[in-house]
């Protein structure tokens, strides 16, 4: 599927703004001996964890971002510090025009949070008790009601399992249910964090399309984490990437991808099962009479790069594509590590 | 004003939707119901038994006779069911929610936090079972006694169970803070602490070395929630002071703890919690 | 490869660790109990004060009942971390592991023991002559006796906590409700709190034939003196040797149930 670049989304003005966020944990130490017990009581050593430097960045009314990084990167610190869960050591938090801590009560009345490891929904209760429940706590109108949760019922299709306690349900289902549960006050932003964790193809796509859609139709601004590289180019047109608490990249996929290399991946199949020999280029995967390479577009060129296969074979077929997003992450990844690249 | 008629009219619609979901949990099927019960029932024996019979055996415990011990006994037990009535769910328990995590759960909701911890725990249907032992102890004892609840000792003993309920669980919340610093060290004490309430509150403390007595009236406020209320209900001293002294420890035990939690929460505004655990969140 | 002995070791170990936590706060536990047990001396000091001594149990022995019940509180209640293990569900990985499953609960529960005897039940019986209570056993052959009905009455808890526990899951009912009954039933029924000799009507003669009396009244009666030890040691026997023979079978019939329960 052809990365979509997302401008055509109402940049009116700005939904979410973090200036210079820090944020500092302590997270103690122990060896786990006994021998060390006392020393520990006594004596605890602290390992200090900054999960936010100076982080700062802008995400615009309706706008869809994605929001990734290694694990420990501190993504679910930004979310927990836009939630207003948590309050950041420095720096300023706005959203929604609110600070999000200082104004909790009235703030988190407007945005949706999904957190994709834990569920909001009473677990030995139905689904529809979990919503009853949320109707009262979040103040909503009858009507709005009504409307709303036969919207989100009949588009995420939770008429097969609303009756059914929430600990009964399948991962996907669950997924689907806190979504729209997250989604039944109608909020302005929603904040997901990793939503489809463990999810199948097929419950992914149903929700990936149903957020989309969300943004299209009522222009929510959404801010999306997760480890799933393909699914955040599916969806978002922005994509900002943390590491260790400070931004490493803010832009689109597009910009992403030709920051870091121009590499390209080119299948071949030849007359013969010997690959061609091409120092312009790396062998990757040689099965029977398919060659797989990858070589720099900015070294060489793919006409000229086929006129030197030509010479040593005929070519039978040509496949050509950009290496996967995970690939050009996992890249990214291992130069912020310092690990020589494979 | 108009803040809190607003707050006073949510409180009771979420009072309605908790219950609600009280009855809807306790009756998921008929199995569950009947052992819920027969569980409560036998555990209420089991807290009050121990006492009755050494009442029964003694003829009474110290000046106590066997029927005031017996009213002591139901003004403790309806103590419990009203805080299971009113802060069940681990509210009472809230150093369980704390250390596992769960605080976040309850902020994500646009109310209040004390409107949420008000009401998150009401479970009327769950609380029944302990609830009625405890009222028919108090009328079975002022039976015996040939008790004659006049308005105002009606009132008095309204005032001091609302004291004694609100005392209980000032003290939860003042001990559970403590998971806010430690949330694995700390998790389990609130349940500690209830659990010494529920074992100690049944005893009368007349004669008790007079440190213990402040201690029980302090540190650990069973006194509170049995002793000093029943001797002013059954009139074992008349002075102004005992009827007031439940309320007015309440009120002292609510700041202590308000300041304490508050405390904890501006912590926990900057610590957060590493730790999560869904074991025992959400019924 | 470990040998059994470094198994227990290195389990009982980690567990002690665990129990402990990251600062001292889990001594404010330890502190609730002794106010218990300086309330429950308190009483029986005002309750006999006014009364007739009681046969075989005047005020110095049914002070060293109190004393020592508390110091041994851990053995006489018995609790693992079952209940837990069901409710979440890390009873199936539990049998991943290649050691049986009640060793696994029982080291476990040996490692937390090492916490509670360091951090209070020895202390508490240096601070008996402190609190005016005799904390030494009647007479050495009590002493010696009490050693062994201590361990047949952990024995006996034992199979009491895993026959709870699987009778839970036979009922299909939330651990936690069998749980809170057994607490309760434990601590009246075993005479740990109120010596079964105080009990009206000869309900404390009848109760003390009942195994709750095994893991608690026996091995204390014996501590404070009672030297028919030939019938309290056999009551404890009987009782081990029948429950654990019910709990072997009753825990396989309800293995499969036990899996597919919790988390």
């Amino acid at each position: 599927m052809p990365v979509q670049v997302r401008h055509d989304t109402q940049i009116s003005d700005i939904a979410v703004s973090l200036k210079c966020v820090s944020k500092q944990y302590q997270q103690r130490q122990r060896s786990g001996s006994a021998k060390d017990i006392l020393r520990n009581l006594m004596h605890p050593e602290y390992r200090r964890i900054d999960a936010l430097m100076e982080l700062s960045m802008q995400i615009n009314r309706s706008e869809i971002v994605a929001f990734a990084g290694p694990n420990g990167a501190g993504k679910s610190t930004t979310i927990k510090l836009l939630s207003g869960i948590i309050a950041p050591d420095a720096g300023d938090i706005r959203s929604l025009g609110v600070d999000p801590f200082k104004e909790r009560v009235h703030y988190v009345g407007k945005i949706g949070v999904v957190f994709g490891q834990r569920t909001e929904l009473w677990n030995d209760l139905p689904v529809a008790a979990s919503f009853e429940w949320k109707k009262v706590v979040w103040d909503i109108p009858d009507e709005r009601y009504r409307l709303v949760l036969k919207q989100v019922k009949e588009l995420l299709d939770l008429d097969e399992f609303f009756q059914s306690p929430a600990r009964e349900l399948s991962l996907g289902q669950r997924m689907r249910a806190d979504l729209a549960l997250a989604l039944l006050h109608e909020p302005e932003l929603l904040l997901l964090d990793e939503p489809t964790l463990g999810l199948d193809v097929l419950a992914k796509k149903k929700i990936l399309s149903f957020i989309k859609q969300l943004n299209r139709d009522r222009g929510i601004t959404v801010m999306i984490t997760s480890h799933d590289m393909s699914e955040l180019e599916q969806l978002a047109g922005r994509i900002v990437l943390i590491d260790h608490g400070k931004l490493a990249f803010d832009g689109d996929f597009l910009q992403l991808r030709k920051s870091l290399t121009e590499k390209r991946i080119v299948f071949v199949e030849t007359t013969e099962n010997a690959p061609p020999d091409l120092p312009e280029a790396i062998l990757i995967e040689s099965i029977g009479n398919r060659h797989q390479f990858s070589y720099d577009s900015s070294k060489i060129a793919l006409p000229e790069l086929l006129e030197k296969i030509s010479h040593q074979s005929e070519i039978l077929d040509i496949e050509t594509h950009r290496p996967a997003i995970d690939d050009v992450i996992s890249e990214i990844y291992d130069r912020w590590r310092g690990t020589p690249l494979m | 004003m108009q803040i809190i008629i607003k707050n006073l009219f949510k409180l009771f619609r979420l009072w309605r939707v908790y219950a609600r979901m009280d009855l809807l949990l306790m009756t998921r099927d008929l199995k569950s119901i009947v052992l819920w019960y027969i569980s409560d029932g036998l555990l209420n024996i089991a807290s009050i038994t121990g006492v009755l019979l050494l009442a029964e055996r003694f003829s009474g415990i110290g000046s106590w006779s066997k029927y005031h011990v017996l009213f002591m006994l139901g003004y403790a037990s309806l103590i419990d069911g009203l805080l299971s009535l009113f802060f069940g769910y681990n509210v009472s328990c809230i150093s369980r929610r704390i250390g596992r995590g769960q605080l976040d759960h309850t902020l994500v909701q646009p109310q209040p936090l004390w409107l949420s911890l008000l009401t998150e725990g009401f479970s009327p249907f769950y609380a029944s079972s302990v609830l009625l032992p405890g009222i028919l102890l108090i009328w079975w004892s002022c039976f015996s006694l040939h008790l004659h609840p006049s308005a105002g000792w009606c009132l008095t003993l309204l005032t001091n169970m609302s004291a004694s309920v609100v005392l209980a669980i000032s003290f939860q919340f003042f001990w559970g803070s403590l998971a806010f610093w430690a949330p694995r060290s700390a998790e389990e004490i609130s349940s500690s602490t209830l659990q010494l309430l529920e074992q100690l509150k049944a005893f009368p403390l007349d004669g008790l070395n007079p440190i213990l007595v402040g201690s029980l009236l302090t540190v650990l406020p069973v006194g509170f929630l049995g002793w000093i209320p029943a001797r002013s209900l059954l009139g074992m001293d008349n002075s102004i002071w005992s009827a007031v002294f439940t309320p007015f420890a309440a009120v002292l035990m609510t700041l202590l703890s308000i300041l304490f939690f508050r405390k904890g929460l501006r912590r926990y505004a900057r610590t957060g919690s590493a730790r999560y655990s869904n074991f025992g969140h959400r019924g | 490869m470990s040998s059994k002995y470094q198994k227990f070791n290195k389990t009982v170990q980690l567990s002690a660790v665990a129990s402990i936590g990251e600062n001292p706060l889990f001594l404010i536990d330890y502190l609730m109990r002794l106010f218990r047990v300086l309330l429950l001396l308190s009483l029986w000091r005002i309750l006999l004060k006014n009364h007739p001594e009681i046969p075989g149990l005047p005020l110095s022995k049914l002070l060293t009942y109190t004393l020592i019940s508390e110091i041994f509180a851990q053995q006489i209640a018995c609790r693992t971390e079952l209940e837990t293990s069901f409710w979440n569900g890390s009873i199936t990985t539990r049998f991943l592991r290649p050691l049986n499953i009640f060793t696994q609960f029982t080291w476990e529960m040996l490692g937390t023991w090492t916490v509670g005897f360091c951090f209070f039940s020895l202390p508490l019986f240096l601070c008996g002559p402190l609190l005016g209570v005799n904390p030494f056993p009647s007479d050495i052959y009590c002493g010696g006796m009490f050693l062994v009905s201590i361990i047949l009455a952990v024995m006996v808890g034992l199979a009491i906590e895993y026959l709870f526990a699987a009778s839970a899951i036979w009922l299909g009912c939330h651990p936690y409700i069998i749980n809170r009954v057994r607490s309760a039933l434990g601590a009246l029924l075993s005479g740990a709190v109120i010596p079964l000799a105080l009990f009206p009507w000869g309900l404390g003669r009848f109760l003390s034939w009942l195994p709750f009396a095994a893991t608690g009244s026996i091995p204390l009666r014996i501590y404070t003196g009672d030297h028919d030890f030939l019938s309290l040691l056999s009551a404890q026997i009987f009782w081990a040797v029948l429950l654990w023979l019910f709990v072997n079978r009753f825990w396989e019939s309800q293995r499969e149930k036990m899996l597919l329960v919790g988390g």
